[in-house]
């Protein structure tokens, strides 16, 4: 019969080591029904029948954020058989906390002190066995990085789920509590399972308005169950929760007096010393500098870009296609089946290929970054830069990767751990103006501009600022409000990174990239295929010969709906099928225009069609051309991999159909109000244009709603 | 009252109440900080914000904004040395007495 154990813990407690330890790469890694958040399973090596479910690493089983609620709803509804909660032998004192609450809630557990090496160095000293009998679990030391009583832990928690007993909580509060806690037991909760009592009683002691709800109680008895409280909190001169909380930590500190030696106060670890460094008020900045620069110089300039191109090029350029193409050929193969092949898929599969160098090492980066602690300080150093824009300080990351590949900029959001901030940050990412998009800005800059500096630093300057507007005036809609999730984060004491850890995380995160983004990216590379390849020649439906682009069903497209960008200067076929293309990848763009100008290929920053540019473009009409695609919906991989991030359709909706209106909008404002300036004749569009600045304005310096809200909710809600 | 968001850097500080309401207020105190818990203010960001404190043997960062739901008072021992070391550092910590 399956076993089922779930593996509980704090953050940086060792929980992803051990989780790893116990199942190797036997993971199947996915997110939490309808949420971002990740959910790891995997079969404990050597046991089939056991499997094992990665709980996101939580303080407490209140539901103060997702991961919170997401682990205690599986807690308390999937019934695990056991619970492996794993803490960090060098901070029990708050990791210990979530072992109080957990040890409520009637499943058999058993508790793993992880770090015993790092204890036993630190000259510390823990009796882990007393600690047990405090909580009546059994308990095993273990060290999860060196792979120390890993076998043991695992027999010993498959035991305690083959018990399938109801274990009843050992820890006992002080006298006024368990006085209310009993009353309350007594009145409401008799009906309700022996080992489920403690964990109601104090939640209606905390006056959880689920719980009440969940056991429907009558308002009779909610009075007389407020008024047990009511006393208690005179007693005590607290609140309820926090004497609950309070009381769990007393507890705490009481066994742990008993049980533990402490090392000799005062002496400073190895990881305050680097501490002191890294966020010294004057070194951290610089350091935090050095590290994004290596961080992006050897992901996004150096490996990557090189690998990246390698397999983009050369592998696939230069020996797969032509040895394909040269098979297909001699094996006379249908020449729309060639097409589908080569250009269709094979394209679409080498554009998935050509991202993967750059994420592995960029997933590697990052890897190193969460796991030696790093990574908290980047949120802790650029905290209060970001949060003025709806973003994480963490969101400094995917932003300067995102000037490489949106790609994996995107995915690297992942480390943001509040949702607000990880979807503002997946929305607002591709607005940095990435690799793809340089030819395209060379090729405008070339072309109108003198091939000026200032335009790519222009570039740069709009995609910054897209994110700081977007990141205030979506701050204030009601999608981004709700209650903030606090910003109250543990700063984890730095450790060397497991490598084992780092890569198998990095595994986990490309392989799952690779599985669901190539499907939509091989899809999408088809049918923009098909719509390019194909279309009415002489009234007939057909492959197209090269040369013939402007008979596709893209082209098709690009004419019915060309009338649309008539306001942003230039509404013709051809600059409207070429910013289409730049969904298959932003390059694209100049390529098409040298398809439609007759030149089949050019540069990189399409020299040979300036002159065609300038007779079909203003210098204000390209600026505009120029922002739409900067700042318009982002390639096709990008779209599957904030499709794949976000987890679901209607958040992607949102992000691309928000990207297309701001592109549109800004592209729009440049060009009527800079033909209005320029001639000053004042037309419909120029009012449209002011009214659209005026609207932008207004979105961007209205007062916030959620601030007036809390004011009043923070008055209101003064207690005594 | 006087709140952890007051308290200097290189100063500790006792719990006296954890004030404020909803999320913040549970995650403060999930986190440890209860009544009587002592609390040290290790550093500021390099920005000024957030903070980051000692507490319960690790490293917390907060807000100051959210900090200043904690109401505190100086703690016991540094009163005690305060009344035995005249020094000059705790005149000023004495006027919140």
């Amino acid at each position: 019969m399956p076993i089922t154990i779930a593996v509980a813990g704090n953050p940086n407690s060792g929980k992803t080591t051990l989780f790893n330890a116990l199942t190797g790469l036997n993971q199947y890694v996915g997110n939490w029904p309808g949420v971002t958040v990740e959910k790891k399973e995997g079969v404990l090596i050597g046991h089939p029948e056991v499997v094992l479910v990665d709980l996101p690493g939580i303080y407490s089983l209140s539901t103060n954020s997702l991961e919170e609620e997401l682990a205690r709803d599986y807690l308390l509804e999937s019934n695990p058989d056991a619970i492996i909660n794993i803490v960090d032998g060098t901070n029990l004192e708050r990791n210990l906390y979530l072992t109080t609450q957990l040890a409520e809630l009637g499943i058999p557990m058993v508790l793993a002190i992880n770090m015993m090496d790092e204890v036993e160095k630190s000259g510390a000293k823990i009796d882990g066995a007393a600690l047990g009998n405090a909580f009546g679990v059994p308990v095993v030391e273990i060290s999860a990085l060196r792979e120390t009583q890993i076998d043991e832990l695992a027999r010993i928690a498959t035991l305690a789920a083959q018990k399938k007993g109801h274990p009843l909580p050992l820890h006992r509060f002080s006298g006024g509590v368990e006085h209310a806690l009993g009353h309350i037991e007594e009145v409401a909760l008799h009906q309700q399972p022996e080992h489920k009592q403690r964990w109601y009683a104090v939640k209606l002691f905390e006056r959880n308005e689920l719980v009440e709800a969940e056991l429907g109680l009558s308002a009779e008895l909610k009075a007389h169950i407020e008024q047990d409280i009511r006393q208690c909190e005179l007693e005590y001169d607290d609140d309820s929760d926090s004497i609950i909380a309070a009381e769990r930590y007393n507890f705490i500190e009481d066994v742990l007096e008993k049980v533990t030696v402490r090392k000799k106060a005062g002496e400073m670890s190895p990881s305050d010393r680097i501490d002191r460094i890294v966020t010294n008020r004057w070194l951290a900045l610089p350091i935090f500098a050095v590290m994004m620069f290596l961080v992006y110089y050897v992901s996004v300039n150096t490996v990557g870009a090189t690998m990246s191109e390698w397999t983009n090029d050369r592998l696939f350029g230069q020996i797969i296609l032509p040895a394909i193409s040269g098979a297909l050929a001699d094996w006379g193969v249908a020449s729309w089946l060639q097409g589908l092949l080569v250009d269709g898929i094979l394209a679409g599969v080498g554009s998935v290929l050509s991202f993967l160098p750059q994420m592995v090492v960029l997933f590697l980066f990052l890897g190193l970054l969460e796991f030696s602690g790093y990574m908290a300080r980047v949120a802790f150093i650029m905290d209060r830069m970001f949060r003025k824009f709806g973003l994480s300080g963490k969101s400094f990351i995917p932003m300067l990767i995102g000037s490489g590949c949106s790609v994996p900029a995107i995915m690297a959001a992942r480390t943001i751990e509040n949702e607000h901030d990880r979807r503002m940050t997946i929305i607002t990412t591709s607005f940095i103006p990435c690799g793809a998009k340089l030819p395209v800005i060379a090729m405008i800059a070339g072309a109108f501009f003198g091939g000026k500096g200032w335009v790519a630093f222009g570039a740069y300057f709009l995609g910054i600022a897209a994110v700081v507007i977007s990141g205030i005036i979506l701050k204030k809609t009601p999608l981004f409000q709700g209650e903030a999730a606090p910003f109250v984060m543990e700063l984890p004491a730095y450790r060397w990174p497991s490598l084992k850890n780092i890569f198998v995380t990095t595994w986990d995160r490309v392989s799952s990239f690779v599985k669901k983004a190539s499907t939509i990216i091989l899809l999408a590379a088809i049918v923009i295929w098909f719509m390019t390849y194909f279309g009415w020649v002489d009234g007939q439906f057909r492959m197209l010969q090269s040369g013939q682009i402007d008979q596709s069903i893209v082209a098709a497209i690009g004419n019915a709906i060309a009338w649309i960008f008539k306001p942003l200067g230039w509404g013709e076929w051809r600059p409207v099928v070429a910013a289409l293309s730049g969904l298959v990848a932003k390059e694209t763009v100049v390529s098409s225009f040298g398809i439609f100008y007759g030149f089949g290929e050019v540069a990189e920053g399409g020299q040979e069609i300036w002159s065609s540019l300038r007779a079909a473009f203003s210098p204000l009409s390209a600026t505009s051309f120029l922002i739409f695609v900067l700042l318009s919906a982002p390639c096709i991989a990008t779209i599957s991999s904030i499709r794949r991030e976000m987890n679901s359709a209607a958040w992607t909706s949102f992000a691309i159909g928000y990207m297309i209106t701001i592109g549109y909008s800004v592209a729009l404002m440049v060009y009527q109000l800079g033909t209005w300036l320029q001639s000053g004749a004042f037309s419909a569009w120029t009012g449209i244009a002011l009214a659209l600045l005026g609207l932008m304005l207004w979105l961007l310096f209205r007062p916030s709603p959620k601030a007036v809200g809390s004011l009043k909710q923070a008055n209101a809600g003064v207690r005594g | 009252m006087k709140t952890l968001k007051d308290v200097r850097i290189g100063e500790s500080a006792r719990v006296v109440k954890v004030h404020g309401q909803g999320r913040i207020r549970r995650r403060v105190m999930d986190m440890g900080i209860t009544k009587n818990v002592e609390i040290f203010v290790r550093k500021a960001a390099p920005l000024g914000d957030p903070i980051e404190v000692n507490l319960r043997g690790y490293e917390l960062s907060l807000r100051k904004d959210d900090a200043e739901i904690i109401e505190v008072s100086s703690p016991i021992s540094s009163i005690n040395e305060c009344h035995y070391a005249h020094n000059h550092r705790c005149r000023g910590k004495s006027k919140f007495w």
